[in-house]
């Protein structure tokens, strides 16, 4: 079975990949000529679902890809020490590139030099890093923050008070959204943040604060930072059904609800924060070492949806068979090639291809 | 027995009144700084958003009574909500058989480990919770992939107002809290409790099966968690990780805030409703205030150190 995977990928090989490594001799292990790129994953966050998906999407990509021969996903709760030892553990596996998603933007610096230093090009995906020679991948979150407020703003009618449900403080999407959102928020002198509280991005709080804090009459409209669908379940109790806007992210559960209670009055403005991301990043990683130009900042410019406006893109969005919290966004354009049912499988170059259809 | 049951009944008839003093003022402050407050929705969804923590203090309540205590609850009551959510879809009943038989079997471990084998149990629980969120971690993307909402029946009965201020939870929570009571104050082995609670040692001389009370306490208390644990689930609508993190401190704080002993032996269940109604409303008002996180965190921390300390301080005098 490994054999005829060897034989299909050394198709692509042939017509690519032999011929770059003439041109980049070094970065691509001499010793296996047939084989091609080595893509190694380190990922802070395990048993998240949005990384999960993040992972996948990587593994996927590189499946089509044809030019990686394996993905090795070092994926751990662990702090920086942890994650640092997790890229020296991949430097040593003789990886061509590291993507990232890191849990500080600076505090594996040193593991990362060691890498850029021994060829190994390193993309940062979602959270961005302060180490020099290296390539982000992540969602413009600036953007994010004020794709949001804007629409947000205009569902309010420009006036009211704001429910403002940020994610974690501190975090580096944290600020910069912040930054996005205040940025319009203070264009328009009748919107008022008139509570502002921090999620840590988990689900089960930000169900209890929206429980805690919605009363009727208190707030015209709510930001979140993508924890969404529970704030919309406690407008059914709190509110009596009586919803205001919401602003929350692609999540599969939201996605379904900004569709399905359309009808009652519910205004759901969907800003993607695409987890696929991953794919992505991957994409710029081949590219990269292809020998190609690459950006140093690749960022996606995530734009408002509501249902008024984007009915057939958000019923499209919706996947009943997937979980409440999986990112709804399926393909990127110019980066991403895998169909939805590729990224559901998740499966690596090296993963047994009997599943593969 | 008869005499630690006096001395009970005087200590809080007095520390009673202080509870409540306590409580009323931070009611008064909270509808100060916000006029919501102040209305009959609010404060009903105030009351339910009290039962989690009431449930989970009764558990406490019960092992701290024993001399124990269970820092294993958090993990039990997320680990109920990961197993009804996932098992749902196939069932509401079995999913709540597979719940609680999880509970009981962690509460026999915590039991046996404790009764039997005499590990501290604050050791023995801290550890039990380490190891379950390992179990999870790995489940959430194995066997317990997809488990992130709960089935919308127990999102009702969380959440469902029956007439303002009373709802479903509440009148759950009335039930179990008046079996409690009877548990302690009435039963046979509510007095075993405090007896093994009040000297151990004396209570196996007197021929009480220490152990079996203790095994007893704790699977009651993880009970108690996981029953928590689905109600967390059900009034958020999402399951995760953390779902009763932050509620183990405060689970602790208002048995003893209630005036149970962290000794054990000496308390009751009254005071810790009072101590979870107490620690409720604060962190209600501290929901309310502009500050940063870091600010709300030392606020909750000082006001319990507060309340515990002047409330021994009180009890002593009596």
């Amino acid at each position: 079975m490994k054999l005829s995977n060897k034989r299909s990928t050394a198709i692509f090989a042939a017509v690519s990949v032999v011929s770059l490594m003439v041109t980049m001799a070094g970065v691509v292990t001499p010793a296996n000529a047939a084989a091609t790129y080595k893509i190694g994953v380190s990922n802070n966050w395990a048993g998240n679902a949005w990384r999960e998906e993040m992972v996948c999407a990587i593994k996927a990509e590189a499946t089509l890809s044809g030019k990686v021969a394996k993905v090795t996903v070092l994926s751990r709760n662990t702090d920086s020490a942890g994650q640092s030892a997790d890229v020296r553990s991949l430097i040593t596996q003789g990886v061509n590139a590291i993507i990232i998603n890191s849990g500080d933007s600076s505090a594996n610096n040193p593991a990362i030099a060691e890498a850029v230093a021994a060829g190994i090009k390193v993309i940062a995906v979602d959270n961005s890093i302060t180490a020099p020679n290296t390539t982000l991948v992540s969602n413009d979150q600036v953007a994010y923050g004020a794709a949001g407020a804007e629409a947000l703003a205009k569902a309010m009618n420009y006036k009211g008070n704001i429910l403002y449900m940020r994610g974690i403080s501190g975090a580096g999407a944290d600020t910069d959204r912040n930054t996005g959102f205040r940025s319009v928020i203070k264009k328009y002198p009748n919107l008022h943040v008139t509570k502002e509280v921090f999620t840590g991005w988990d689900w089960t709080k930000g169900g209890q604060l929206a429980n805690q804090l919605l009363a009727p009459g208190k707030f015209q409209g709510v930001w979140t930072s993508g924890i969404d669908y529970p704030v919309v379940q406690a407008m059914q109790t709190r509110l009596k059904g009586k919803y205001i806007p919401v602003v929350g992210a692609d999540n599969n559960k939201f996605v379904g609800m900004t569709a399905s209670l359309a009808s009652k009055g519910f205004v759901g403005i969907i800003v993607p924060n695409p987890a696929i991301v991953g794919g992505a990043a991957l994409k710029v990683a081949i590219d990269a070492l292809d020998g190609k130009s690459v950006a140093a900042k690749n960022l996606l410019h995530p734009v408002a949806l509501t249902y008024a406006k984007n009915k057939a893109l958000i019923d499209s969005l919706y996947f009943a068979a997937q979980d409440a919290n999986f990112s709804s966004t399926v393909a990127l354009k110019g980066y991403t090639t895998f169909t939805p049912a590729q990224l559901f499988r998740c499966r690596a170059p090296q993963d047994d291809p009997e599943t593969t259809s | 027995m008869s005499t630690i049951k006096t001395f009970v009944g005087t200590r809080l008839t007095k520390s009673m009144l202080s509870l409540w003093a306590i409580l009323i003022v931070l009611f008064v402050i909270t509808g100060l700084v916000d006029h919501y407050f102040f209305t009959v929705p609010s404060i009903g969804v105030t009351f339910q958003l009290a039962v989690p923590l009431g449930l989970l203090a009764a558990g406490q309540t019960i092992c701290m009574l024993t001399g124990g205590i269970d820092l294993s609850i958090a993990m039990i009551a997320t680990g109920a909500a990961f197993i009804v959510s996932i098992k749902s879809p196939s069932g509401l009943g079995m999913a709540l058989l597979y719940a609680f038989l999880f509970c009981v079997l962690i509460g026999t471990i915590n039991g046996l480990a404790v009764g039997l084998l005499g590990m501290n149990p604050l050791i023995m629980t801290l550890g039990m919770n380490a190891v379950l969120i390992g179990v999870f971690t790995v489940g959430i993307t194995t066997f317990l992939k997809g488990s992130s909402t709960m089935p919308d029946i127990i999102i009702k009965l969380s959440t469902a107002t029956i007439i303002d201020p009373l709802s479903w939870p509440l009148v759950l929570w009335l039930l179990i809290g008046s079996a409690v009571l009877f548990l302690l104050t009435k039963s046979g082995l509510g007095r075993l409790i405090y007896a093994v609670g009040d000297n151990a040692t004396a209570a196996r001389l007197a021929g009480v099966r220490v152990w079996k009370v203790q095994l007893a306490a704790y699977i009651l208390c993880s009970l108690f968690g996981g029953l928590a644990g689905l109600m967390i689930g059900g009034q958020s609508g999402a399951v995760s990780m953390s779902l009763a993190d932050s509620l183990v401190l405060p689970s602790v704080a208002a048995v003893v805030i209630g005036g149970t002993s962290i000794m054990g032996g000496i308390g009751g269940y009254t005071g810790s409703i009072m101590g979870t109604l107490i620690l409720t409303v604060l962190s209600y008002l501290l929901a309310t205030l502009n500050s940063s996180e870091a600010v709300k965190q030392m606020i909750y921390g000082s006001i319990v150190l507060a309340l515990a300390w002047t409330y021994s301080k009180l009890t002593e005098k009596s």
